[in-house]
């Protein structure tokens, strides 16, 4: 059935003209070298190595991977490869693209709407639309100054500009991230092991912010081979290490929005797929192995392991109790060692002529158990020349990111229609039946529009957020899951649960993109020493560092310093300095900022974005309440729904506990100013994004004329405690 | 506080008052409840016995032999001896005098068995009914309760893990979790506000006021729920729910009879809890552990759990709630029957014993059985899985019913175990 679904050809005629060079370029391509900078050619045809962070009148920006400076180099002296690169990652010169992508957006949902006599919500304004677009685009609410600088500014293009400097900003990188980790269900460390994935995490932040457009990205780790510390893209596939076949069914609700999982086992009841059709598509994966036989972990000879630690902890090996402790203490290390080298095993390589063979209880007419099962696709057509040229992976990862492959496209845009939207074109995400959408003609033109933009998210996401439907305010009345909607607005959302901890983090900090999970260097260069012999003092020193380890020291600032001994920055100047304020008195706002972060640390918070944070959170961690992934076995496991763990956290937990104490960034705003109504409004502009109206004024006036020294924590922990402050309206 | 509302079924109940709400408002006013509709609440099946489960967990595997598989073999039987109870035929260690005492209110199961040898996974399989498997998390009993028979009361949560961790719900939504309370003394005096009440209620105030545009802007179930949730925050945080976890409001004879330490304040609240429309509460007792190279534990552990929970005994059945509550006493495994050369005992997943109480279960009774080493069952044996079937079945859950999670995997409560029938009286 998914046969019948054709893109239109009037439509597609340009655009395949566009990507005629990328689909001839699609061998030359699979061979780029992964690493995560790029070798970079100027005009004297030197290299250097960096990644791309910008292109801005006809000058690229591209950070140096050995010092980590920011270069600016001009467009034209690259080499051609290096500007098509640019091209495809820039924003600039997508405007047209992006301008005609939202008119046919528009006129799709314009129709929809006619058809069935409805119009589109009211408008928002310059409040509702700040929150909005920070919350979607940066996952978190605007600061104090980001608000105000919007608010007050007079440009007729504010709207605009805040879009592009927002999908510029890491906080996209972050926001984004987080969507992405949960698709892939990505976790700290891969399931059973002690290998942790932070070079996976890290690349494929990089590769967010450096904008790779979504086909090469799972090209890339659809292809990568290697361990993780040689080419982190392999996080991918080792995240499923040892259970391929569900890999396989998860491989086709994140890519083409088409669940397989059924057919694992036995035919899919609907008639949609048979088991034979889902090992025919993992035979694609039939020479993948996530394992690699690890050299035989290199210990010292145990007789100078166990004299080395005589000496060094002054032990009598002739007495029986200390010559016990001593054998204790060898065993730990064998332990350890046998764990990294256990870990080490972890790699993504081909096992060639490895075949897939049907299961040894498969009971259809079509094949006999153990059956051996030639790699075919789950629909369209795969390109029989290229096909001949490629292994199997390679076969699968051009298939899969083909233009032509309606359902990749399809299933990205819907995807991200649904994020910005609160709901899908088709339902449910993860098996989409464009014939069954209500949405249709919705959807076939998001996807064709994601083909066009070359799989530019960012200039896809730009394109949605200047549609008309999300320029509305969302649906004022409730909307089932089983409801018809046509898109007059978004729906209500609940922020996700990485969107509140970050909008909290916000107004902890002055930045709250201080402190970034590093690639696990370090970490992973101990994993890999297992197999190299030293002598006793070096291994001893080895194996302690890793047993020290403490994940905590791979989320660093910009110095590399651990978030665990790190100093508040040096403010430009201190908060809320206006020509109102009053002389700051007592003590200086770092060393408020410096008491904060102690606070933070004795109450074990760790003062970063979700993105960077353990994942999945520990179940008594606020980001695991409000509902983040657990990311097991569910590709949209995150909830929204309210619960009343929540509630406490939001109430006594210790983010509002030290939120509402001097010190946050909210109080350092507020501090220096005159009026207690203006430190009011900050309170009300940093945690809504918009000034206090009606009876709350009315409150103000009564409490802040009459209220205390505690006035403003109770005013904080009440804007907390609204359903406004966690819904995206 | 057992107004009649609360006697009702929780789907009798949402009825009557979602029923009476729109007839008088015109609206739902229970949408917190409404919105775990994903829930599949049913009216418990007939031959539910229990309605609610008291679930003693004795952490780090607990010897059968000192306790409820004594021996007089030799290198085996260790520091017990089997006595004689109040029980015709039924005999336990001579480390367990207080309990011998109470033995005509307990069956006593000899025949459990697992493969499952190490704390962490044996913890988990006796907890869930379920193999561990990397990153899949199931929930305990007390969560699939409410699960199918939907959250008895809205004062209190439906299950509470007394010094215990946090197992979090399983693959079902967050409120299905059960609460954790880590000193009974304390009750959930750590969860309150660290403000005083003044305070505390002047920002609920404000809160109030700062909601209201939106609310009224927004008047959906999502939005709406969270104000319920709000409304039962507080009320836990209400004088009369946080009495209801203080067992220092319990008469002194009753705080005599359970005994000073953790583990027996913890008894004494679970059946504070219970008794309050809880309707399953975990109390863990930990230390087994310390077997492998000392049978002192054995002595210091079952003198930790006997008197206490032979108080817990006597006390839910003179209050009558025997009846309708099942104790359950369970460990990830038991210890191996012969003593190590520690004078200790090792972990012995093969052959070990647990104890149930109430709740149908026909006391005095012993069975299955094990031979002379205590390391062969020479009955049918038991599961872990068999044990949450059980206790599955006297709550009347729908033991064979299919339920989907996780992505569409199918799931069964009790994971298609068998019913331990003879704890029922019938063989």
């Amino acid at each position: 059935m998914y046969s019948r679904l054709r893109i239109n050809p009037r439509i597609f005629v340009p655009i395949m003209s566009l990507r005629l060079f990328s689909v001839l370029g699609l061998i030359s391509l699979l061979s780029l070298p992964m690493v995560s900078g790029r070798t970079w050619i100027n005009s004297s045809g030197q290299p250097i190595k960096g990644s791309f962070i910008d292109l801005s009148s006809g000058v690229v920006k591209i950070r140096l991977d050995d010092t980590n400076k920011v270069v600016s180099v001009p467009l034209k002296v690259l080499s051609k490869a290096d500007q098509e690169f640019v091209g495809k990652r820039a924003m600039t010169g997508k405007a047209d693209l992006v301008a005609l992508a939202v008119k046919r957006i528009d006129a799709a949902i314009d129709a929809g709407l006619e058809k069935k006599n409805l119009k589109y919500n009211e408008g928002l304004n310059d409040h509702m639309y700040l929150r909005r677009v920070y919350l979607d685009i940066a996952g978190r609410i605007p600061d104090y100054d980001e608000a105000k600088e919007f608010l007050n500014s007079r440009k007729k293009n504010k709207r605009q500009e805040l879009v592009i400097k927002l999908l510029k900003s890491w906080d996209y990188a972050s926001h984004n991230y987080n969507h992405l980790a949960e698709l892939l269900r990505i976790q700290t460390t891969f399931p059973g092991t002690i290998l942790r994935n932070d070079a996976f995490i890290h690349w494929l932040k990089e590769q967010i912010d450096t904008n790779t457009p979504w086909d090469e990205l799972v090209r890339e780790i659809v292809m990568a081979e290697g361990r993780i510390w040689d080419n982190p893209a392999v996080g991918y596939h080792l995240r499923d290490n040892g259970m391929k076949l569900d890999h396989v069914a998860f491989m086709g609700k994140v890519f083409l929005g088409t669940d397989i999982t059924c057919a694992q086992c036995h035919d899919d009841p609907d008639g949609e797929w048979t088991q034979y059709q889902y090992y025919e598509f993992s035979a694609y994966l039939a020479d993948l192995e996530t394992k690699g036989k690890a050299q035989q972990a290199k210990m010292p000879k145990k007789k100078d392991l166990e004299a080395y630690i005589a000496t060094s902890q002054k032990l009598d090996p002739g007495n029986e109790e200390q010559k016990r402790r001593i054998n204790n203490i060898v065993g730990n290390y064998q332990r350890a060692l046998r764990d990294m080298s256990r870990a080490s095993e972890l790699r993504v390589h081909t096992v060639a002529n490895r075949s897939m063979r049907l299961p040894d209880n498969y009971q259809y007419e079509d094949g006999f158990p153990r059956d051996k099962v030639e790699p075919w696709i789950l629909f369209g057509k795969e390109k029989g020349s290229t096909a001949a040229a490629l292994n199997p992976r390679q076969r699968l990862a051009a298939w899969l990111t083909s233009p032509k492959n309606e359902r990749f496209a399809m299933n990205i845009a819907n995807r991200m229609w649904a994020r910005y939207m609160g709901r899908g074109a088709a339902e449910p995400i993860h098996n989409i039946d464009p014939e069954k959408s209500l949405n249709a003609d919705l959807l076939k033109v998001l996807a064709e529009e994601m083909v066009s933009l070359n799989f530019d998210l960012k200039a896809f996401a730009w394109a949605i957020v200047n549609t008309k439907a999300y320029n509305r305010l969302a649906t004022r009345k409730e909307v089932n899951i089983t409801d018809p909607y046509y898109f007059p607005g978004p729906l209500l959302r609940r922020m996700t649960s990485e969107q509140v901890w970050d909008s909290l983090i916000t107004l902890m900090v002055e930045d709250p993109n201080q402190f970034k999970l590093d690639s696990g260097k370090r970490y992973n260069q101990l994993i890999n020493s297992s197999q190299s012999a030293s002598a006793p003092k070096d291994f001893v020193a080895r194996v302690d560092e890793f047993n020290k380890f403490k994940p905590e020291q791979s989320l660093v600032n910009a110095a590399g310093v651990s978030i665990l001994k790190a100093k508040p920055p040096k403010g430009e100047k201190p908060f809320g300095q206006t020509a109102l304020s009053k002389k700051p008195t007592g003590p200086t706002d770092e060393e408020m900022m410096m008491a904060f972060m102690e606070a933070a640390r004795k109450r074990k918070l760790l003062l970063a974005r979700a993105s960077e944070l353990p994942q999945p959170s520990d179940p008594a961690h606020f980001l695991s309440k409000f509902g983040q992934s657990d990311r097991t076995f569910v590709i949209n496991a995150s909830s929204l729904k309210g619960s009343v763990p929540q509630v406490m956290e939001l109430m006594n937990g210790y983010a509002t506990e030290i939120l509402t104490q001097p010190g946050s960034r909210i109080f350092l705003e507020m501090k220096n100013l005159r009026s207690n109504f203006e430190k009011a409004d900050v309170a009300f502009i940093s945690i809504l994004s918009r000034r206090a109206v009606g009876s709350e004024q009315h409150l103000l006036d009564r409490e802040l004329r009459s209220g205390g020294p505690e006035v403003f924590s109770d005013l904080i922990w009440a804007l907390l405690n609204t359903p406004e402050f966690l819904f995206i309206k | 506080m057992k107004d009649s509302i609360n006697k009702l079924t929780e789907l009798d109940r949402r009825n009557f008052l979602t029923g009476a709400a729109a007839s008088t408002l015109g609206v739902s006013i229970l949408p917190g409840i409404a919105g775990a509709a994903e829930s599949q609440v049913i009216t418990p099946a007939s031959h539910a016995t229990a309605k609610n489960v008291i679930f003693l967990y004795m952490s780090g595997g607990m010897t059968h032999v000192d306790t409820f598989d004594p021996k007089t073999t030799s290198g085996i039987s260790g520091p017990s001896q089997p006595v004689s109870t109040n029980a015709d035929g039924v005999q336990i260690s001579n480390l367990l005098p207080e309990l011998a005492k109470q033995a005509d209110k307990f069956a006593v199961v000899r025949s459990m068995t697992t493969r499952t040898g190490d704390h962490g996974g044996g913890n988990y399989l006796m907890h869930t009914g379920f193999a561990r498997r990397p990153g899949v998390s199931h929930p305990q009993i007390g969560s699939w309760a409410q699960y199918f028979l939907g959250r008895r009361s809205k004062l209190v949560p439906d299950s509470v893990v007394v010094g215990g961790g946090n197992p979090g719900p399983g693959f079902f939504r967050p409120d299905h979790s059960p609460l954790p309370i880590g000193d009974p003394n304390r009750g959930i005096k750590d969860l309150l506000p660290k403000i005083n009440k003044t305070q505390f209620e002047r920002r609920l105030k404000y809160a109030e006021t700062f909601r209201e545009s939106f609310a009224k802007g927004f008047p959906h179930d999502e939005v709406k729920s969270y104000a319920d949730f709000y409304e039962e925050t507080v009320k836990l945080f209400d004088s009369k729910t946080t009495e209801l976890f203080d067992i220092n409001k319990e008469p002194a004879s009753v705080k005599t009879l359970y005994g000073n330490s953790r583990f027996a304040r913890g008894l004494l609240l679970a059946r504070r809890l219970v008794q309050n429309d809880v309707r399953y509460v975990e109390v863990q007792l930990g230390g087994w552990d310390g077997q492998h190279g000392n049978a002192g534990t054995a002595a210091n552990r079952t003198n930790a759990m006997d008197a206490p929970i032979a108080a817990l005994l006597q006390d839910l059945s003179s209050q009558g709630m025997l009846d309708d509550t099942m104790v359950v006493l369970t460990t990830e495994f038991g210890r191996t029957p012969k003593i190590n050369g520690r004078g200790g005992r090792d972990h012995f997943p093969k052959a070990f014993s647990i104890m149930m109480a109430g709740g149908g279960v026909q006391g005095g009774k012993v069975i299955g059985k094990t031979d002379a080493a205590a390391s062969n069952i020479e009955t049918e044996s038991y599961e872990p899985k068999d044990l949450h079937t059980t206790v599955a079945y006297a709550l009347g859950l729908p033991v064979e019913k299919r339920i989907h999670a996780m992505g569409g995997r199918p799931f069964f409560v009790g994971n298609r175990g068998k019913v331990i029938k003879e704890a029922f009286g019938s063989a």
